[in-house]
């Protein structure tokens, strides 16, 4: 039985250092699905990088080179992880630090707060609007969370849902977010998926829409969003989905992308890897993966801060109230 | 030469003879195996993964001289691993209809073969969480298969003696002993597309559809028929599949299986 078996299947692949390196590479190259927006010319890479591959090369060389390789694609969703170490290209570090929470504590929430769910929310701005704290989007929520809040606020004039430096989480929070803040269905983003190797072979576009909630549960009144660069992945998809709502505006620094939906393999040698093979883009075609603009730019200014003031909520609070 | 008079001797002796020894019944047929598996799936790695293998059929039989029919649920669980601690866990299930028919030309008391068919849909799942967003899949495979089984019974006739100072004495004991085999006249399969992708808001159904691979099974066993008319058996189980060089990837898996099962007696 084993004989036949060793007749119809495959053997394993080799897991030296070229080999690995030329597996990955390949994959990448068949896979990827941002190569138009990161301006990188992948042959180029493998002329840079082959070079440096040979069979004695330790596993923690082989790792920094795989690892420098993959980001070349400057993307906060590629990663090579093995049991000693995790590449990975930090999309915070290209803006400001846009946030201190323990500042938003002492300046604006107090220590009297509310935790409803995920949500961390106060009455601020002499209590004409609700600041609402959602740090993650792999955290869940409920209606009951969400109708808690609406009713608290329901009197303000309007909403602060800070997500900056959201790393993102389940693309299902994005859209069940959404149906709270629209009574019509609206297409927010087109996705596609690679479906060849070549750099511009997908599948075709299907559109996502944003669909209201079915009961009484919904807040119509004006949104301000405060982003930064650590705002990636599902955070960056709501800001997408957010540009095609009349109601809610982004206030702060550019998200950091991360639209394409990673999936992971494996190497010959065992270690693991993700990147990106879907590709968003708005309902008119624009490729936003480098990162969605805010409406109104702000980061923090310390000269700001030492006299009490989040630069960023400040300046949502200026359009909230029409200051 | 020697060889070839005895099989022409044992041939003529069975073809004689045309009645079956053992009994014939419909069965609810219930196993139990532990054994080994591996599998590959180049959609997501180049390894492949091996491990520890269990599985349970649950079936309704007919068995006489001339049909064994067999409507069958299968369900089979394999934990796997590869580069040390890397994990596969691999599931499947599925459902079969096989009708096989005695041949004959070898039909005998004791020795006959079966041919028949043999279809089975079965749905497969793997769940490896190192591997992000791909790290939940879903396959697709039916396929038709011809199916032969050769039989052999024999009796051990009821014995006493004694053992030291100990007397014993032994029932008559009725055994089958059987080899079957599976080869594909058929096979579809429905495996991803070039991308591989979780679950989120991703339809499982949309597949890549194809006719393709190979598919094999062997079984030999032995079956013990007990005086109430249920059957013990015990045998080892072997299946090997792969989707064949029409899939965007490879997928290839095989499992080694010992099994005991229970034939209960129905009518």
């Amino acid at each position: 039985m084993a004989s036949c078996e060793r007749l119809v299947f495959s053997p394993n692949p080799p897991a030296d250092p070229r080999a690995t390196f030329q597996y990955l590479w390949d994959k990448i190259d068949r896979q990827y699905a941002y190569f138009d927006v990161k301006n990188v010319d992948w042959d180029e890479i493998y002329l840079e990088y082959a070079p440096k591959m040979h069979a004695d090369l330790s596993d923690d060389s082989l790792f920094t080179y795989l690892g420098s390789m993959m980001n070349e694609l400057k993307d906060g969703h590629v990663n090579l992880f093995s049991e000693f170490n995790k590449s990975r290209y930090d999309i915070r570090r290209l803006g400001p630090n846009n946030i201190d929470f323990r500042f938003i504590q002492d300046n604006y929430l107090g220590a009297d707060y509310y935790y409803t769910g995920p949500f961390i929310h106060d009455f601020i701005a002499d209590d004409n609007i609700g600041y609402i704290r959602y740090s993650s989007f792999s955290s869940l929520f409920t209606d009951e969370n969400m109708m808690f809040m609406f009713e608290r606020y329901e009197n303000t004039d309007g909403l602060i849902f800070d997500m900056r430096q959201n790393g993102g989480g389940y693309l299902m929070n994005v859209f069940k977010f959404l149906s709270y803040f629209t009574l019509t269905e609206e297409p927010v983003y087109t996705t596609c998926i690679k479906s060849g190797p070549d750099h511009e072979a997908f599948t075709e576009s299907v559109a996502e829409y944003s669909t209201p909630y079915d009961t009484v549960i919904h807040y119509l009144k004006p949104i301000a969003v405060l982003i930064d660069r650590g705002s990636y992945s599902a955070t960056s998809m709501f800001s997408l989905a957010t540009l095609q709502l009349n109601n809610i505006f982004l206030v702060g620094d550019t998200t950091g992308g991360g639209l394409g939906m990673p999936n992971g393999g494996q190497l010959p040698n065992g270690w693991t890897y993700r990147f990106s093979i879907t590709r968003t883009l708005t309902p008119d075609g624009l490729n936003y993966e480098n990162g969605i603009p805010p409406d109104i730019y702000a980061v923090l200014d310390s000269s700001d801060m030492a006299q009490g003031y989040d630069t960023v909520i400040e300046t949502a609070l200026d359009s909230l109230l029409g200051r | 030469m020697k060889f070839r008079k005895l099989l022409i001797l044992v041939l003529l002796t069975t073809i004689l003879s045309s009645k079956e020894i053992l009994p014939s019944n419909t069965y609810l047929f219930s196993n139990f195996g532990n054994g080994y598996a591996h599998i590959k799936d180049t959609g997501t790695s180049p390894l492949r993964y091996e491990g520890l293998y269990t599985g349970t059929d649950l079936a309704y039989k007919r068995i006489n001289p001339k049909v064994i029919f067999n409507v069958q649920g299968s369900f089979s669980y394999a934990a796997t691993f590869a580069a040390d601690y890397y994990n596969l866990n691999y599931f499947i299930g599925g459902l079969s209809v096989s009708y096989i028919h005695t041949m004959p030309f070898i039909e005998g008391e004791r020795l006959r073969l079966r041919f028949g068919g043999l279809l089975e849909t079965s749905v497969s799942g793997a769940l490896n969480t190192d591997l992000q967003n791909a790290s939940l899949n879903v396959d697709y495979l039916t396929d038709l298969m011809i199916t032969s089984q050769l039989e052999y019974d024999y009796i051990l006739a009821e014995k006493s003696g004694k053992f030291l100072f100990l007397k014993y004495s032994l029932p008559q004991r009725n055994y089958r002993a059987f080899f079957k085999l599976d080869l594909p006249l058929l096979i579809l399969n429905g495996r991803p597309e070039f991308a591989y992708l979780n679950p989120e808001d991703f339809d499982y159904f949309s597949r890549r559809y194809y006719v393709g691979g190979y598919k094999m099974g062997t079984k030999l066993g032995l079956k013990r028929y007990l005086k109430n008319g249920n059957i013990i058996e015990i045998a080892y189980d072997w299946n090997m599949y792969t989707a064949g060089n029409k899939d965007i990837y490879l997928l290839e898996r095989a499992s080694h299986n010992f099994t005991m099962a229970f034939y209960f007696k129905l009518n």
